[in-house]
């Protein structure tokens, strides 16, 4: 039998050469191609900033906030956005500042896991302020309700106000009068996405016209979507929409006065923009022919994040000053007191405890009845992230005493508070309060489960002390409410608007109807 | 005449010799043949499992050595379109048609190419069709869909696609990446530094995952973290401006001052014309507290960018720190000008918004962004008008002026027929 196999030593060879060119290929391949790269190591971990370094990196641009404000697992994103905020503006004089990740351990290691709960303390009697209920859909029945406003004004020239409201969903400005034998949606504006209507008669012609502002985007952005328009009054009953000024940040809040003292009607603005647009900005009115308004914008204040701008005589000297709420990092209520010829002066009514507060709400009403104006303030912001229930969330009266700052009362703690009214809803010829609450059920929907207030009466029951009565729990979608006798009963009622961000249609508002009886 | 008989010793030294030069011969051949085989394999692993940043690097040896290897062009023009390197796939899609002529899979990839730029060229609804049938191509379709859908701010598109996507092949790394990414535009950073984790863990070399993680590491307060990513990025692609102007916005969070101007001054080394460094640059040296420093590099920013608002704003920062008065008021001047162009940004975007099938409004607000420096803001708005009105000849001549801008001549005669 023949061996035709190689002989050993050949066969050796045929392997030794077949493993030498795999080698070669494999070990080529292996040096030559790339490889994965290593992570470099993680740089040593900062020392904790202390607090006298937090303090003067805060103080640049806002209030300190303190460790409680947040919980700790926010605190390292909110430094973060703060350090932005810090790097895009170098005029903050902080030559030395700590690493960003020493300050966010300073507010780790001093913060709670959890924010505590808001009190919440039962009502000691049933509420005295009796209610019917009625609800009322905004006019499209395919989109969700997305009531910014509502207000009370007397549109149509009848002895009881009009309901006006603004829907930033279906971009509407709308009045109704629900008590009428058949109430029907009247649409004033179509296309504007708005925060605030003022019934007012602009041009001087003996009509009420309409003055908006205009948000342009109801979510937060920098572009110039803001503007002020006009709506005048036509013969026949509808409106001309006219833009003021445009081009500029979200507006919040529009009022008008004759600031200036030369006999014509002029404007406060609220341009609330967003992080790098704001301010507050006096339009003087320079019209002479009302076919072609001309307002001239002049900015009063350059800090964005304005929200209100009620109107008032703070000092009764006869001449329109305003009250400024500023929100976002500044948080403070500033009297803007009128010198004359368009001059102000600004005094610091109230400046919130830290930077976080979000002050969303005002009105002027002498609460303690004493001759002058006081302020009722809410502060409930709850769309920014990360969509917390915060228990510093609340109405407060700031009290009105002769001198700035005014003194603040806390009245009720409550989650997502906003646009507070004051009128005496339980007839004992004292003012009661009421707030609304805006938790958007996507952010909140513990909102349920915890039957968290959605509309507030606090009722005054003896000078400067209020017992909390919920009169409405759980559908906290209100991002405005109004007071006023809307049947001509003498009573106050009370409107409140629904704004349900991701939700069904239906809705609109809620009409609560007094019917108190005279104590 | 008789030969001198062979010594054991010459014998044995000259099987040495022959055995070692047949060693060397076929190592030669080993490194010429096996490697390169290696190579491609690992190219086309690398594609498969959605690293086309690590099937470039194989492809760019490989085709150094093959230049003219179709089948390595079309992975090349795979790689690079997937990297998003459009110019690049653009020159390998030529090559490979040059070498062996156009094909299907060349056809299916020049479509892609301009679909995940948001140039449709009204195949949009044949490719959902085909991502819709589970072809083997639906992946590779989805994808490009989601890129493209992304470019126009398609937002709900894109996302449908991703998570149609992520359905089929849930490790797909590049599709984790552009949803995060969509994710943090949409102001939802928990989610979005989910997709960029889970991207990384299963491409660690990706420059583009670890770009992303560490751009929103840096947004979110993880300094460190974001420092050691941008690091390794660097250690990848050497010089990445995108991973230098980041490590040196991550020095600045650290209070490395020092560390900052390190990075920025090798990235205008670079590229001396870099705005956002320049910018970056001029922002340290203010907050340095030196305005005189600072002003250079601000007005090489706005010279070379002129549309850049937070170049003025830190400019006349510096003249006023500087009191210079006249200098000061023509810059606040030329601010006030930019902020009027916002003005006009602000009510066509409210006009466009209102007005879905305005082709108008979309028009202009193309212009409104190239002049503002927004190039892909404004090839939204481009694809937009073109959604509108397909034979538009204006945007067509635009996209052909951005396509030859940006490397990819065959694209922009394309259009440059259509605007004829």
């Amino acid at each position: 039998m023949s061996d035709n196999r190689p002989s050993s030593p050949r066969r050796w060879l045929w392997l030794l050469l077949a493993a030498a060119v795999a080698a070669t290929g494999g070990i080529a391949y292996a040096v030559l191609a790339p490889g994965p790269t290593a992570l470099p190591p993680l740089p040593p971990e900062p020392a904790e900033a202390t607090a006298e370094q937090v303090n003067r990196l805060c103080v640049a641009c806002h209030a300190f906030p303190p460790p409680g404000v947040f919980p700790r697992s926010e605190w390292r994103r909110k430094v973060g956005q703060m350090y932005d905020f810090f790097h895009a503006d170098p005029s903050y004089r902080v030559p030395e500042y700590p690493p960003l990740e020493a300050v966010a351990r300073f507010y780790e290691g001093h913060a709670p896991e959890e924010l505590p709960p808001a009190p919440r303390p039962a009502a000691p009697h049933p509420c005295p302020a009796q209610f019917d209920r009625g609800r009322l859909r905004t006019p499209d029945p395919t989109r969700p309700p997305g009531v910014t406003f509502v207000g009370l004004a007397r549109l149509s020239g009848k002895d009881t106000p009009d309901v006006i409201v603004c829907d930033a969903l279906s971009n509407l400005v709308l009045a109704i009068r629900p008590f009428d034998a058949s109430p029907a949606w009247r649409t004033l504006a179509r296309g504007l996405c708005c925060a605030h209507a003022e019934v007012i008669d602009l041009d001087g012609d003996g009509t009420r016209d309409v003055l908006l502002a205009v948000l342009g985007s109801f979510y937060a952005t920098d572009d110039r979507t803001g503007s002020v328009v006009w709506l005048r009054d036509k013969p026949d009953g509808t409106f001309e929409l006219v833009t003021l000024l445009d081009g500029i940040g979200r507006v919040a809040d529009v009022r008008a006065a004759d600031f200036t003292g030369d006999g014509k009607t002029d404007l406060v603005v609220a341009e609330f923009g967003w992080h790098k647009t704001g301010g507050i900005l006096l339009l003087e009115n320079r019209t002479t022919d009302w076919a072609k308004p001309v307002f001239t914008p002049r900015t009063l204040d350059t800090r964005h994040g304005a929200t209100h701008v009620p109107v008032a005589d703070l000092n009764g000297d006869g001449k329109p000053d305003f009250l400024a709420v500023v929100s976002q990092e500044y948080e403070s209520v500033d009297a803007f007191i009128n010198e004359g010829g368009g001059r102000f002066s600004k005094y610091l009514v109230h400046s919130a405890p830290h930077p976080a507060y979000g002050l969303n709400g005002i009105e002027l009403v002498d609460l303690d009845r004493d001759g002058d104006l006081d302020v009722l303030l809410t502060n409930g912001d709850s769309l920014d992230a990360p969509y917390l229930l915060r228990p510093d969330h609340g109405i407060t009266w700031l009290e009105n005493r002769g001198a700035y700052p005014y003194t603040p009362h806390r009245l009720a703690d409550v989650y997502g508070a906003g646009s507070p009214v004051a009128a005496d809803f339980d007839s004992d010829g004292d003012l009661d309060v009421a707030c609304v609450s805006f938790l958007p059920g996507e952010f909140f929907p513990q909102r349920g489960p915890l039957r968290l207030d959605s509309v507030l009466l606090l009722e005054q029951t003896a000078p400067g002390t209020f017992a909390r009565h919920a009169l409405e729990m759980e559908t906290c979608d209100h991002l405005g409410c109004a007071a006023g006798d809307l049947n001509g009963d003498g009573k106050p009622d009370l409107v409140v608007g629904d704004y349900v961000r991701a939700g069904r249609p239906g809705g609109g508002l809620t009409l609560w109807r007094n019917r108190t009886e005279k104590r | 005449m008789t030969r001198a008989p062979t010594s054991p010793t010459r014998r044995r030294l000259a099987l040495w010799v022959g055995g070692v030069l047949a060693l060397v011969g076929l190592a030669a051949v080993g490194y010429f043949l096996v490697w390169p085989a290696l190579e491609l394999s690992a190219a086309e692993d690398a594609l498969r499992r959605h690293d086309p940043a690590a099937a470039r690097a194989r492809l760019d040896h490989y085709l150094a050595r093959h230049p003219g290897d179709a089948h390595a062009l079309l992975l090349a023009a795979q790689a690079a379109r997937r990297s998003d390197q459009c110019a690049d796939a653009e020159r390998f899609l030529t090559a490979f048609e040059e070498a062996a002529g156009a094909s299907d899979a060349s056809k299916l990839e020049w479509t892609l190419l301009g679909a995940q730029q948001g140039d449709f060229a009204g195949k949009e609804d044949r490719l959902r069709a085909d991502a819709g049938r589970n072809s083997p191509d639906a992946p590779a379709v989805l994808e490009a869909l989601a890129k493209g859908y992304d470019a126009s701010f398609r937002w709900p598109d894109a996302t449908a696609a991703l998570d149609r996507l992520l359905t089929l092949e849930p490790d797909h790394a590049v599709a984790l990446t552009l949803r995060g990414t969509i994710a943090d535009r949409l102001r939802k950073p928990d989610d979005a530094e989910k997709d960029f984790r889970r991207a990384v863990e299963l491409t660690p070399d990706s420059p583009a995952t670890r770009l992303a993680l560490a751009g929103l590491l840096t947004r979110r307060g993880h300094t460190r973290e974001a420092l050691r990513n941008f690091e390794q990025v660097l250690q990848a692609r050497p010089g990445d401006p995108a991973a230098l102007l980041g490590l040196a916005r991550a020095h600045f969070d650290a209070s490395d001052l020092d560390g900052t101007q390190q990075r920025l001054d090798e990235l205008l080394a670079a590229d001396p014309d870099h705005a956002d460094a320049l910018v970056d640059r001029g922002r340290l040296d203010l907050r340095r507290e030196r305005p005189a420093d600072a002003e250079p590099f601000l007005r090489k920013a706005v010279a070379a960018a002129p549309w850049h608002r937070d170049g003025h704003r830190l400019l006349l920062l510096t003249l006023k720190e500087q009191k210079r008065t006249d200098d000061a008021a023509r810059c606040e001047a030329r601010l006030a000008e930019l902020t009027a162009e916002d003005g006009v940004g602000g009510r066509l975007k409210l006009r466009a918004r209102d007005n879905p099938g305005d082709v108008a409004v979309r028009w202009e607000l193309w212009q409104w962004s190239r002049r503002n420096g927004q190039t892909g803001d404004g090839i939204a708005w481009l694809t937009e008008v073109l959604r509108a009105e397909p034979k538009h000849p204006q945007a067509h001549a635009a996209l052909a002026d951005y396509f030859e801008t940006s490397g990819q001549p065959r694209r922009a005669a394309q259009h440059r027929d259509m605007a004829r």
